[in-house]
């Protein structure tokens, strides 16, 4: 039991500093990059990941209860508004902005 | 005859010239002098030279400016926090009559199970009063300067805001009216749970208006307006609005006016009715702004 309990600490406490981690690398990238589509890629990266890692980490530290059910809530929440707010951003650049092709690369399909 | 007015005359512009004046009034005497032209305007190139020159100096100076005032700053703040009394000490400072009174007699004097909220909506009630006057009386103002009518918009503009309405409501977004369609219930859900439970918990009002008033936001961006007509007009709006504002006020002062007269207090749902008040006055609020920000009609 108490092999468990180490082990669950030390994967928690790995996924939760690998949360910080990428929560910081998204804030750079939000700061540093030039182009609204880049930076969104950055948010986003720390919006799905780091969120994920972060919270899994606490639940794995704190082990189950009800706040870890809300926790599952929370990121479930965030999971399902996160995407489709860059999904609007995304497109209103597109549709806004006239020569993309000087932007970005952009795949034709 | 002649002499007194000149001499009066130059007694005058003597006092002028005195005083600071550059130019009497009848040009005779000082005319000549004239202030030279001082400062000569350098050229196009000298003049980029010196300004790239500056912005040069500037950015030198720049990051070590930052980070000098940053950590100045940093280190008063950890010198405040050093000095700071511990968490929940008996010899704080913050522990004195006040609280004390609050704590033990706001539960049987304000009728809220809930210190934060006997204090918030009890206590302090004229200040969420104030508050909840603020929002109502910010909405007012926007709805002055920007909501469309007949009166200040022209046909031409009208129909191009048609226009765009129907292109709108054509490419509406598959992925946002399914995730919205899914999420809506639950945020209502959840702004209704904290309206209710502001009585018990901390919060209330503020907090479960503004839930809901996102909630009436994504609603609106995700369906269009049209059916969020359906849901709100501008009629309906403005009675939600005013009956929060109203019911609110009326019932604080039926709470002021038991306080001040020792009267005993059966209306134990009071501050249920008082968060319920606040929380549509904000969500009307929050509403408001995005629908006349965006629209500039409700």
């Amino acid at each position: 039991m108490s092999v468990v309990h180490n082990l669950a600490t030390a994967a928690g406490l790995a996924l939760f500093l690998f949360g910080l981690f990428v929560f910081f690398s998204a804030v750079l990238g939000l700061f540093r990059f030039d182009y609204v589509l880049n930076r969104m890629h950055a948010a986003a990266v720390g919006d799905s990941l780091g969120i994920f890692c972060v919270l899994i980490g606490l639940m794995l530290l704190h082990g189950w209860s009800l706040s870890a059910g809300k926790t599952v809530l929370i990121f479930v929440f965030l999971w399902l508004t996160s995407p489709v707010s860059s999904h609007l951003i995304a497109e209103m650049e597109v549709s806004t902005v006239p020569d993309l092709e000087k932007e970005c690369e952009v795949e034709e399909r | 005859m002649s002499k007194q007015p000149e001499k009066h005359d130059r007694l005058r512009q003597l006092v002028s010239w005195v005083d600071g004046d550059r130019e009497p009034k009848d040009q005779t005497l000082f005319v000549m002098e004239q202030r030279p032209h001082r400062d000569f305007r350098p050229s196009e190139e000298e003049f980029e030279r010196r300004e790239k020159d500056r912005l040069r100096k500037f950015f030198n100076w720049y990051p070590i400016a930052a980070a000098v005032i940053s950590a100045v700053l940093g280190l008063i703040l950890l010198a405040t926090v050093m000095n700071m009394p511990g968490f929940g000490q008996e010899d704080n400072p913050i522990n004195n009559e006040v609280s004390q009174r609050y704590l033990e007699q706001g539960a049987e004097e304000t009728g809220s199970e809930n210190v934060v909220t006997a204090m918030i909506i009890g206590y302090r009630g004229f200040d969420t009063l104030g508050e909840s006057c603020v929002l109502f009386l910010a909405v007012a103002a926007v709805m002055i300067l920007l909501l469309r009518d007949r009166k200040n918009t022209s046909e031409h503009e009208a129909r191009q805001m048609e226009r765009e309405e129907e292109s709108v409501q054509e490419h509406a977004d598959l992925i946002l009216k399914q995730v919205a369609w899914v999420l809506i219930p639950f945020i209502f859900l959840f702004a209704i749970y904290v309206l209710l439970n502001g009585e018990t918990s901390p919060g209330g009002g503020f907090s479960g208006g503004t839930i809901l008033g996102a909630g009436l936001i994504l609603f609106s961006a995700a369906f269009g307006t049209r059916h969020m007509q359906t849901l709100m007009n501008r009629r309906r709006y403005s009675a939600v609005r005013t009956f929060g504002l109203l019911l609110y006020g009326i019932l604080y002062g039926i709470y002021i006016f038991i306080g001040a007269n020792d009267l005993p207090n059966y209306l134990t749902g009071m501050i249920l009715l008082i968060d319920l008040a606040v929380g549509l006055v904000v969500a009307c609020t929050m509403y408001g702004f995005y629908a006349l920000f965006s629209r500039g009609e409700i």
